[in-house]
């Protein structure tokens, strides 16, 4: 609907250039839109040291829409194009490629015109960077009888910028999409063409070790193992049956599992990805008694990163990171436990010593939710490698799970 | 006898913010109020008593049997001839100590009367019940 619009409309765009003798071309299709030039001459040529003028005026409703009209030329054995903005007054948009940049250098200049809306989307065009205008500079006593002749260069110290035929202010490229963008450029989150490598998806690999704090007062009693997801274990290696006296005890901090992650990393804005990664436990898996849970050494997680810096994903270089994340994950964290037997009970496990160290297991999880952060250091804008530590909350088995992470980030 | 009750909950001040949150997630807290740990009784099997005052005789308690205003108990005395309670405890503490005779009997009353001291407590095992009748 939108193509057929502009082709209605493509009568009332005009694009004055110096005069030439060839025939029009075709115009391509590029963009979104196109503004079709049907009287518009494709070649043209001028003298040296003379400015190229431009000029295009826009149909009513495009140029309601239209925020910035770019002229992108580049000169003849210029590697790079340059870009300029043209200055609008009405429908009509004018500007000059400099005569100080025309120089004396014989060739094809080469050029096309993009208008941007307020979001930087490219919404029209004349020519393309594989098809442009083709204005051809060349000495005085070369050009075509009849062939315009414009004021050659005044002395530079006189020339004020913007004005036709002076140096003018290169501008930046809005953009909105990639798409926006030409010659291998992307559009940065700032909304500009910039010529850098950034990436927006990366595979993550990393190593993560699982530390716990789980509470341990009860920790031991029959109920508690078979009910809470602890496991009691005697020097001597048997399982603890015995009759604890109820006492209190610290906190206590333990190894979990270690765990092979393999992730997956978008980035959604320039300081922010999103990810999920699933990971499988090797070493540090606990016992389980019988008739209890078995631990399954898969896992899976979400999270959202925040990155601090600007734009960090298009350079290398250091940065600190924070995240949020949450997930399906079970984790036996080892510790110690003091237990105190009960002397008044009934029943008890034979051997049990008024005060014993136990070895102890919580299989905490299923769920986590947790926050962390931490460092990366990208060699380039496509390898990361990071170094994180996070601090989960495990429920409805509860622990408190600490988990540094070692790995890189690969992007693709 | 030592018991570390109530001084586990005397964490220093620094730490106190963060073990709080943990404790808060976990739904547990050092509580003032918990009961004291049983001590071991003279009577309650699996306990050792050292008596004496000079010279120290160390048994252990097989099985109580309660007459009135009394308990009979069952026990065995173990050669060994500790200097002091502490000494005894600790020797209480080896996994296996030398045997003088496997069954004694003794009044608790009477006993009560000298000096002693429960100095440690195992749980018996199977063949330690056996010895008693």
């Amino acid at each position: 609907m939108r193509r057929r619009t502009f082709a209605a409309l493509a009568a009332w765009c005009f694009l004055s250039t110096p005069s030439g003798a060839d025939a029009p071309a075709k115009p391509d299709s590029f963009g979104p839109d196109i503004i079709h030039l049907p009287s518009l001459q494709r070649r043209a040529e001028q003298g040296i040291l003379r400015p190229v003028p431009i000029s295009a005026e826009l149909p009513g409703d495009l140029n309601m829409r239209a925020r910035r009209v770019l002229l992108h030329y580049r000169l003849w054995g210029e590697p790079d194009w340059t870009t300029l903005q043209l200055r609008g007054h009405g429908a009509r948009y004018e500007g000059a490629i400099p005569c100080l940049e025309v120089s004396t250098v014989t060739g094809d200049l080469r050029y096309y015109i993009r208008v941007h809306d307020s979001e930087g989307r490219v919404i029209a065009s004349a020519g393309s960077r594989a098809n442009p205008y083709v204005v051809t500079v060349k000495n005085e006593w070369a050009l075509a009888p009849g062939a315009q002749r414009t004021v050659r260069c005044p002395d530079p110290a006189d020339c004020p910028a913007g004005l036709p035929g002076c140096p003018s202010e290169i501008v930046e490229v809005a953009c909105e999409t990639d798409k926006d963008c030409e010659g291998g450029l992307t559009c940065s989150w700032r909304g500009i063409c910039e010529r850098v490598d950034r990436r927006r998806n990366f595979v993550a690999l990393a190593v993560e070790q699982d530390f716990g704090i789980v509470s341990t007062s009860g920790a031991c009693t029959v109920r508690a193992q078979e009910n809470e997801g602890y496991a009691c274990f005697r020097s001597d290696g048997q399982p603890y049956i015995g009759t604890p006296a109820l006492t209190n005890e610290p906190l206590a901090f333990g190894r979990g599992p270690t765990r092979l992650v393999l992730g997956f990393e978008h980035l959604v804005y320039y300081d922010t990805t999103i990810g999920v990664r699933v990971g499988w436990a090797g070493l540090g898996v606990g016992p389980t008694l019988r008739g209890g849970t078995p631990f399954f050494p898969g896992s899976i997680a979400v999270r959202a990163t925040h990155w601090f810096g600007s734009d960090l994903f298009a350079h290398s270089g250091w940065r600190f990171f924070a995240l949020v994340t949450g997930g399906y994950e079970m984790t036996d964290i080892k510790t110690t436990v003091h237990v105190r037997e009960d002397p008044r009970a009934s029943s008890r496990q034979p051997g049990n010593e008024l005060e014993q160290r136990l070895e102890l297991w919580r299989r905490a999880g299923d769920a986590f939710v947790g926050a962390g952060g931490g460092l990366a250091f990208a060699f380039n804008p496509r390898r990361l490698l990071w170094l994180e530590a996070t601090v989960a909350g495990a429920f409805p088995y509860r622990a408190i799970v600490i988990a540094p992470t070692l790995g890189g980030m690969f992007a693709f | 006898m030592h018991s570390e009750i109530g001084q586990r909950c005397q964490l220093g001040g620094a730490a106190r913010l963060a073990i709080f949150v943990a404790l808060m997630a976990m739904g547990s807290a050092c509580s003032s109020e918990s009961p004291a740990a049983p001590e071991p009784e003279v009577h309650h099997a699996g306990a050792f008593i050292a008596v004496g005052s000079t010279e120290i005789t160390l048994y252990r308690t097989l099985k109580a049997l309660k007459i009135e205003g009394d308990a009979i108990l069952f026990m065995t005395l173990y050669d060994v001839s500790p200097a002091s309670f502490d000494h005894a405890r600790d020797l209480a503490q080896q996994p296996s100590l030398p045997i003088r005779q496997e069954l004694v009997t003794a009044s608790e009353a009477l006993l009560l009367k000298q000096p002693h001291s429960v100095v440690w407590f195992r749980t018996l095992t199977k063949a330690e019940e056996d010895r008693a009748p």
